[in-house]
């Protein structure tokens, strides 16, 4: 059996208010997000798989819009067509905190989605078990949910479906609500043949038999890297094994996260370092931040933000920010940051202590600090 | 028992000169008897200390060591060993970051003392950088040769072949996990595991 593994669709998704698609009068993201759940569903139609599998987040709310129902039920209506079943799980974005309103995965249930939304369920087609674990609040229930599922013995694969992160992996998702995070045990231990898991906006494959999809749209810029693509699994063939797996790989709004390194320059010279890290990348409908590094306060004051507009005029959005280092004081404005610390630390060093070396010392658990930040970001 | 262990490895160090980084490694763990343990971690620390006799010692600023390099603006050191005094230093800054990454660097220092102490230049001090240690995947790929040397040694002792070969389909290949056992950091974990050709394309850095 051949199937389509997606997760983090995040129907209904916004971003930048005011920003329409000029055809559809709707917010630009949301078409985004809409134009990739099709996509979508265009290569699972083509492909023929037998199955789409859905692990969690499908919409962006517990509670989605009617335009993004809509767009839910076009894709599904297009499967149904195909005669390709598909199963689908909670996520934290569209499991309600409040249960009495309903779930609108009742809504998709009478549409012929088989759905996980209260509590585990195990569906079978043709000759595969899908083990269908929705969000859960609390981790260790679903640990024991989990726990507590027992693979099919007569059926020729065993699929577990997920929807949390994992111990000490960076995650890549963005505003989170109610997320729970597994220890790397509960899915190594976990006896099925294929784990299809969701959260994780960037695709990951924890173990080798363990696969985040990632969000088909970047949602944000903890997910500028790599490419965003159609998961399909073939369940025939052992885990690892060439054909095992297969990315087609989506066209994505051009997203850029630029860091430039503005230390000793002007306020020229800073536009002129923009431009230079811009390079040839295309800007045309982009999404675009830049983060201005080792920026000197007054510089900062200077600058003229319509050149950014100007060069940044044909992107979706774009934001031109302090970088994480913040704004420095100038040589007017007293001395350097750094050599401040060196001053402050002399003047206070006990007698008999190497205070060059304390200094040094000092300055490294600065820069480690820093790379910390630089490498949390990064993940 | 330490005098003994020093003079085998004396003569282990002869060998070495002809050996491959991991069969060095792998005649050390036999040689202090770690060869057969089957689970992970390898306690590199022992092998440092007890079996070959090195003193392993943490400093915050390596350069401030007596006999270190000149400190050079924004250049960082990891490691050094003194094998005149058979000691190993250890930056502590990265050993409070990450155990991990401590024990990879003390393995590091040792493959020096194994492989390069007797090689005619570098019977001296050794001096190994932030990029020299293995850390990053990339950076674990394009040292300079005999860094290159002492990080494949580094590996094969901390994650010996077999023991990862039995291991990781134990636990369907979960890098993290594998880390956690071996008690290395999960970039040390991944490179292993890409070096031994165990990781399909889509698990692959």
């Amino acid at each position: 059996m051949r199937i389509i593994h997606l997760a983090d669709t995040h129907l209904g998704f916004r971003q930048f208010s005011g920003k329409f698609d000029p055809e559809r009068k709707l917010n630009q993201r949301e078409c985004d997000v809409y134009d990739a759940w099709h996509r979508a569903i265009d290569i699972a139609v083509t492909r023929e798989v037998d199955a789409v599998i859905h692990a969690g987040d499908l919409f962006d709310s517990s509670r989605p819009s009617p335009r993004a129902m809509a767009e839910a039920l076009d894709g599904l209506a297009r499967l149904r067509d195909a005669a390709i079943p598909v199963i689908a799980i909670a996520g934290n974005h569209s499991t309600p905190r409040f249960r009495s309103g309903g779930s609108v995965f009742e809504i998709l249930e009478r549409f012929g989605l088989h759905a996980a939304w209260r509590e585990p369920q195990t569906f079978r087609v043709a000759d595969v078990a899908f083990h269908a674990v929705p969000h859960e609040g609390d981790g260790a229930q679903m640990q024991e949910d989990i726990a507590g599922l027992v693979p099919d013995p007569t059926a020729a694969a065993n699929v577990l479906m997920l929807h949390a992160g994992l111990e000490a992996v960076p995650t890549s998702t963005y505003g989170e609500v109610n997320a729970i995070e597994l220890s790397q045990d509960v899915i190594a231990q976990a006896p099925f043949d294929y784990i299809a898991m969701g959260h994780l906006h960037r695709f990951q494959a924890p173990q080798i038999n363990a696969i985040y999809p990632g969000s088909l749209e970047r949602l944000d810029f903890a997910d500028v890297d790599g490419e965003k693509a159609v998961l399909e699994v073939d369940l025939s063939t052992p885990a690892g094994a060439p054909g095992f797996l297969a990315r087609h790989t989506l066209r994505t709004r051009p997203m850029l996260d630029l860091l430039v390194d503005c230390s000793a320059c002007d306020h020229e010279a800073v536009v002129h370092a923009v431009v230079s890290a811009v390079g040839d990348a295309a800007v045309d409908g982009a999404v675009v931040r830049v983060r201005l590094e080792e920026l000197q306060r007054e510089v900062w004051g200077a600058l003229d933000f319509g050149r950014f507009d100007e060069l940044f005029g044909s992107c979706l959005h774009h934001t031109v920010q302090v970088g994480r280092t913040g704004l420095r004081a100038g040589p007017e404005g007293g001395v350097e940051a750094e050599l401040r610390f060196d001053a402050w630390a002399r003047g206070r060093m006990p007698s008999g202590v190497d205070s060059e070396a304390v200094i040094a010392i000092a300055q490294n658990y600065l820069k480690d600090a820093s790379a910390s930040e630089v490498e949390a970001d990064a993940a | 028992m330490l005098h003994d262990s020093h003079a085998h490895n004396v003569a282990l160090t002869g060998k070495n000169l002809r050996m491959s980084p991991e069969d060095a490694a792998v005649s050390l763990l036999r040689a202090a008897g770690l060869a057969g343990i089957a689970a992970p971690p390898i306690d590199v620390l022992y092998l440092a200390e007890e079996h070959v006799g090195l003193d392993v010692q943490e400093h915050a600023d390596l350069f401030a060591v007596p006999g270190a390099p000149p400190r050079e603006s924004g250049a960082r050191l990891s490691g050094l060993l003194f094998p005149e005094h058979r000691r190993i230093y250890v930056n502590a800054v990265e050993a409070k970051r990450s155990h991990g990454r401590k024990l990879f660097t003390v393995a590091h220092e040792l493959g020096h003392w194994h492989l390069h102490r007797g090689d005619g230049t570098a019977v001296h001090t050794r001096f190994c950088s932030e990029a020299d240690v293995g850390a990053a995947p990339a950076r674990l790929k394009s040292t300079q040769q005999i860094e290159h040397e002492a990080n494949r040694f580094a590996a094969a002792l901390l994650m010996p072949e077999p023991m990862v070969r039995s291991l990781a389909p134990a636990v369907q290949f979960n890098v993290r996990l594998l880390a956690q056992r071996f008690d290395v950091s999960v970039p040390a974990m991944q490179v292993r595991l890409e070096a031994l050709n165990m990781l399909p394309d889509y698990m692959r850095r």
